[in-house]
């Protein structure tokens, strides 16, 4: 992979608080998932990228130029994740006059505008005041205004926050279609699944730190050999306990309560089919069945574990 | 350069499109009111309303209007999207005050305007006086409107009581000390342009104020620009955002 985006040790700090600890990675073209739970560093990241926050230690260099740097700026996009743009403008306004600030004319700069906020799917409201746009509007406009000059890198942070099923499935379609012209597209995230509908290639960061970078498929294997758990609301929890005891894919099994049994499994797939399967052979009835673990923190922990040689 | 008249252009749209500018607006032409009512009733038009005019409205009109609306562009971090682009960032600042400077310079040329018509209008001033006042609110206006970009980007958290703090002392705390200090005051040196007679109240207790000159009172409009905004070009090269 060649490199268009490269940090090489970098650390931050916001006074004691550490923002990222010696993050050395490589980014090149085609889309980069980035992603970590909320806190992680991912919006740091993307801000030392940017030249927003500069980095404690360590550089950031894109197309080998350390960042800032003017010559980066003329090939960069960037849709930060504030909500927040000049209200008082229309969406061609803000568009056009961000246009204007990248070097083109007044009349380029509109026509720029209008292509760019027709291609994110804004058309019919981009003479609307941006302060009525709801937020999935506010998305695309960012989205827009980060690509508006053709930027050979785009960085999305949080692009899908309030989108609804459909806005998420056009802005996927709009994503995968600025990696497929070629260009380097870092898309942050804390949702596994949204970043695995657009792209393999994945960046993990954890409590400021680099934890895998590579194949989203491994990485998820490495995921996979930790144990998971699994919640069971049931009126018998003994019962079922007795039930499922005997299976494989049963590592441990756990009462929380008087009517929830936690099932600890190196097979979420099998346990999942299985359950409800055995608890009607048994007779006993399922009022809830729920994975603490279906969501990105609980994946990280897992990964943090595995990097220090513990587990779950 | 383009980029600077660009956010000039864009800061004077968003103003007109602010409810909150209006009403600001208004402060510049209660002066005015005013000195039509005590020219009408046989008072000087000037010597309350102008000082008013000077002191009071266009330190509340232009704080509010420049510093508010710059301090909450860096606070909601909005001016990320120009930062991100192939510009100095010390150019947003730069579009930011000529903006500024335009919009409330011409604010505050028409406030004066009128309280200078008032005026003549009474009987109490040649008509050839009357370019003075106006001119002089402009560029009292263009200097508040410096030193407003450049606190709300030193200080964008509270840029509003930071920049009023910051005018309490040169314009009242410092001159009430000292005689001499009398030509630290932007509104002194104001009026001084505006040809008002600008002796201080407080003579009799603190000494006597500077000989009025036309070129010290250009040089302290000039700095009161010059020195917040070097320091807030510094400030935005060197901070995170």
């Amino acid at each position: 992979m060649s490199a268009v985006l490269e940090f090489v040790g970098v650390s931050k700090w916001y006074g004691a608080v550490l923002g990222l600890r010696d993050v050395s990675v490589q980014i090149g073209a085609g889309i980069t998932g980035l992603l970590g739970p909320n806190g992680a560093g991912k919006s740091t990241l993307l801000k030392c990228m940017t030249g927003e926050v500069r980095p404690s230690r360590g550089e950031v260099r894109m197309f080998g130029r350390q960042v800032p740097d003017t010559e980066v700026f003329r090939r960069l996009g960037y849709a930060p994740e504030i909500e927040v743009f000049f209200e008082e403008l229309t969406g061609r306004e803000f568009v056009a006059h961000l246009a204007e600030i990248s070097g083109y004319g007044r009349a380029e700069a509109d026509r720029r505008a209008g292509a760019v906020l027709q291609r994110v799917g804004l058309e019919s409201a981009m003479n609307r005041r941006v302060s009525t746009y709801s937020k999935g509007m506010r998305q695309r406009t960012k989205l827009a205004q980060a690509i508006l000059h053709e930027p050979e890198v785009v960085l999305l942070d949080e692009p899908m926050t309030g989108l609804d099923p459909l806005g998420r499935a056009q802005m996927v379609a709009l994503i995968q279609s600025l990696g497929a012209e070629g260009r380097t597209v870092v898309v942050s995230s804390h949702i596994l699944d949204e970043v695995e509908v657009m792209t393999r290639e994945i960046v993990v960061l954890y409590q400021g730190q680099l934890l895998a970078q590579g194949d989203l498929h491994a990485i998820r294997g490495l995921i996979d050999r930790h144990p998971h758990h699994l919640a069971i609301r049931t009126p018998k929890p003994r019962e079922l306990a007795a039930a499922l005891a005997p299976e494989a894919f049963v590592v441990a099994l756990r009462f929380e309560g008087n009517d929830q049994l936690m099932v600890e499994t190196r097979d979420p797939d099998r346990c999942y089919s299985a359950v409800p399967r055995i608890a009607k052979e048994h007779g006993v009835p399922l009022l809830a069945l729920t994975s603490p673990d279906d969501n990105l923190a609980a994946v990280f922990r897992y990964l943090t574990l595995g990097a220090r040689g513990g587990s779950a | 350069m383009s980029a600077a008249l660009s956010i000039a252009r864009v800061s004077i749209l968003r103003a007109v499109r602010r409810p909150s500018s209006w009403w600001l607006s208004a402060l510049a032409f209660l002066p005015a009111l005013l000195g039509g009512w005590l020219g009408a009733t046989g008072y000087d038009a000037l010597s309350v309303p102008a000082p008013l005019l000077v002191y009071v409205a266009a330190p509340l009109l232009v704080v509010p209007w420049v510093a508010g609306v710059l301090g909450e562009a860096f606070e909601r971090r909005t001016v990320i999207y120009w930062f991100v682009r192939p510009v100095a960032r010390p150019t947003a600042l730069l579009g930011e005050w000529l903006g500024a400077a335009a919009a409330v310079g011409t604010v505050l040329l028409l406030g004066g305007a009128m309280l200078a018509v008032a005026n003549a209008l009474t009987g109490n001033a040649a008509i050839s006086s009357l370019a003075r006042l106006p001119l002089a609110m402009f560029a009292e206006a263009v200097a508040l409107a410096g030193f407003s970009v450049g606190v709300a980007a030193i200080a964008p958290k509270h840029p509003v009581s930071v920049a009023i703090g910051a005018l309490a002392v040169t314009e009242v705390a410092l001159p009430s000390l000292w005689g001499p200090l009398q030509g630290v005051s932007l509104s002194r040196q104001v009026l001084i342009l505006a040809g008002i007679d600008a002796a201080p109240l407080l003579s009799s207790l603190v000494g006597e104020a500077p000989t009025p000159s036309l070129a010290m009172a250009l040089l302290v409009l000039g700095l009161f620009v010059a020195i917040p905004l070097g320091l807030a070009v510094r400030t935005v090269l060197d901070r995170d955002l």
